[in-house]
């Protein structure tokens, strides 16, 4: 329950994060291009997760059939989500996609990706290999890892804050992506059953096929972060240290302890029906990832890498939408906690009042740190890695409205698969076949 | 140069290509073991993971009785109690089940007396029981000397029945079928007699203060047999 509760956290979390964020972007004039296609995306990004989260949190706990439509509009969302990491990724902080003719091709095979994946759920076969789950994290952890060994590991001399920035910048984003995959390491090392016998939709709703391709995007993920570990620790050794080792190092902590608590079932991990302890590691872990780090990662990138124009009459928006999230993640630590060690109620309001004070003070030093030296990215780089494309902003701001569109179609062919029941008999199909 | 290929902006720097290539094949090495694992090394533990295995639950019963003869004067309760032995919990699978029949006959001796009234109620309270299964007969009373026969599900969802059940391991379904907290504690059972007197209690000499009544405990115990069948 504590892992239900969590996701309508998230969503708050999220939601509040992706809408606040994106009016804020919409007020930014001063964005490259690149920069201004990857803020909108972001936002929109974390709109669809508060949905997603919304939506999986009745999923888990629907008592009819109705289940059927939350599990679409959850896959809706994640369609969105991959599409748009994959997007975003291909233009920031390096653009890889280099004229507007690149764009439009990118733009267009992402949207035949997302139809094809619409179109075998509306087929009545979902899941379904074709669907290629956890491809478009594979193509996501490519590009931002290449990105980040380049700069990265510039020679010293090639070195500037700007290139250190953009190596962050990547590592920050395969850490919102992918920081829940670093932590099954040891499973796919010691061949464990809770990463191998991974089952997104339990039993045998899902093709084996369709189980490899997102283990698939998992050991991608898992290979990119121990890369990333692997350079961190390297150069801290040599007097370079980022903040970054201490990120990538702590998940890779956390999966090895996890390893002693998930390898004692026999069933998967995140996705199993796993209990007790199991169920309260992956609560603190993986669902504290999904729905507590990534929106403040997300916060920390948007203000740190200016793509807020903070000014007199944003300011205060900014403000409210960094105490949103400092203040709603607080709490819900502090509920998780006491789930764990029953602590009276009273004592956690008063620990909570505490913290919030200890938080709310700290936010107005950390917002003003933040939006008064926020990095730059280009200064020092050779402009030739920066294309510049003449786009309108009031052209990239319609991929909002496109994305409200998708919102709706997506609710809409949510509906359409709950009322033909499609999950439902697809479920009921692949369990007889395999009793 | 804004349209400059983006590879060969990557690559252009010569201490950057050997350090690409070894994290391209580094990731490729771990792409490849994951896939090892997933068809080769464990492709027979993956494919059978998805196979619903259906076991047969059969129960053997062994019954262990209590019986006891108690006379209650009339218009008073006494209570019995059963508490089921604490080896007797450990050398099998489960406390299946309590039944208790009662008996009694009009002991008076007096002419024409009718059978005296007795009502029997179990107290939900006391032992881990199923006490809200429609199955149990937790009171029970008669006026006509016949038996009074009381049930009480102990074991949630036991029947003695054998059963073919799909899903979860052996071990979940041993454990399952072997939660020695089922029937711990102390059963009560109340037992009122009401007299009815006989015509003739007019008379001096004629008197019927109470009834003798012998009370049958049955407590059905399991062992539980799980064998996969597929």
């Amino acid at each position: 329950m504590a892992e239900v509760n969590l996701l309508y956290i998230g969503s708050i979390l999220s939601a509040a994060l992706g809408l606040l964020a994106l009016y804020l972007v919409r007020k930014n004039e001063t964005l490259d291009w690149n920069e201004s296609i990857a803020a909108h995306i972001l936002c929109l990004m974390f709109i669809s997760k508060g949905v997603q989260n919304a939506s999986a949190a009745y999923y888990f706990t629907a008592s009819g059939d109705e289940w059927q439509f939350f599990f679409q509009l959850t896959n809706m969302m994640e369609y969105f989500f991959g599409g748009a990491m994959m997007m975003m990724c291909l233009v920031y902080p390096i653009p890889f996609l280099r004229t507007k003719k690149h764009l439009k091709i990118a733009a267009l095979v992402l949207l035949g990706h997302l139809s094809l994946k619409v179109v075998l759920n509306l087929a009545g076969m979902s899941p379904h290999v074709l669907q290629l789950p956890g491809t478009l994290y594979v193509a996501g952890c490519l590009v931002w890892g290449t990105v980040y060994v380049r700069f990265r590991t510039l020679p010293q001399e090639q070195r500037t804050e700007s290139t250190r920035k953009i190596a962050l910048l990547c590592g920050l984003f395969l850490t919102l992506i992918m920081g829940h995959a670093w932590m099954w390491w040891p499973g796919l090392l010691t061949q464990a059953d809770y990463f191998f016998f991974i089952d997104a939709g339990g039993g045998a709703f899902t093709p084996t096929g369709w189980d490899f391709s997102l283990l698939n995007g998992y050991a991608f993920c898992i290979s990119i972060g121990l890369v990333l570990l692997v350079v961190e620790l390297y150069m801290a050794i040599n007097g370079d240290r980022s903040n970054l080792v201490y990120i990538v190092s702590t998940y890779y902590v956390l999966g090895a302890i996890g390893y002693t608590v998930l390898s004692s079932k026999d069933s998967a991990g995140f996705f199993s029906d796993a209990a007790g302890l199991a169920e309260l590691w992956n609560t603190l872990t993986s669902s504290m990832h999904f729905t507590i780090i990534r929106p403040i990662i997300a916060l920390y990138v948007l203000m740190k890498y200016d793509l807020f124009d903070i000014n007199p009459t944003t300011r205060p928006i900014a403000k409210t939408m960094a105490i949103i999230l400092i203040v709603v993640a607080t709490s819900a630590i502090l509920e998780l906690i006491q789930t764990i060690i029953p602590i009276n109620q009273m004592v956690s309001a008063a620990l909570l009042g505490i913290i919030i004070a200890f938080g709310v003070g700290w936010e107005e030093r950390s917002f003003n740190s933040l939006v008064s030296n926020p990095f730059d990215i280009r200064k020092g780089v050779d402009e030739r890695w920066y294309p510049d494309l003449d786009i309108n902003t009031k052209h990239i701001s319609r991929i909002d409205g496109y994305a409200f569109v998708y919102l709706l179609l997506s609710l809409l062919i949510s509906y359409i698969i709950w009322q033909t029941g499609t999950p439902m008999e697809t479920l009921i199909e692949r369990t007889e076949a395999s009793s | 140069m804004s349209d400059e290929n983006i590879f060969s902006l990557l690559f252009e720097e010569p201490s950057a290509k050997p350090k690409l290539i070894t994290f391209f094949a580094v990731v490729m090495v771990i792409v490849a073991y994951n896939a090892s694992v997933f068809f080769v090394i464990r492709a027979d533990d993956i494919a059978q993971k998805d196979i619903i295995p259906s076991f047969e639950i059969t129960f053997s019963e062994n019954t262990y009785g209590q019986d006891e003869t108690i006379t209650v004067g009339d218009g008073e309760t006494q209570t019995i109690t059963y508490t089921a032995p604490g080896d007797v919990m450990q050398n099998h699978s489960g406390f299946g089940y309590l039944k208790i029949t009662l008996t009694y006959d009009e002991t008076s001796g007096e002419f024409a007396d009718p059978c005296d009234t007795v009502l029997a109620d179990i107290s939900p309270t006391g032992a881990n029981a199923q006490w809200s299964d429609e199955g149990n007969v937790l009171s029970g009373g008669d006026s006509d000397c016949n038996a009074i026969e009381l049930f009480v599900l102990v074991y949630p969802g036991y029947s003695g029945n054998p059963s073919v059940e799909s899903g979860k391991s052996p071990a979940e379904w041993e454990e399952e079928w072997s939660d020695a907290t089922h029937g711990a504690g102390i059963f009560s059972i109340d037992i009122e007699v009401q007299v009815n007197e006989p015509p003739t209690s007019g008379l001096p000499t004629v008197a019927d203060d109470g009834e003798t009544v012998t009370v049958a405990i049955e407590a059905v115990f399991f062992d539980a047999q799980i064998v996969e069948i597929s």
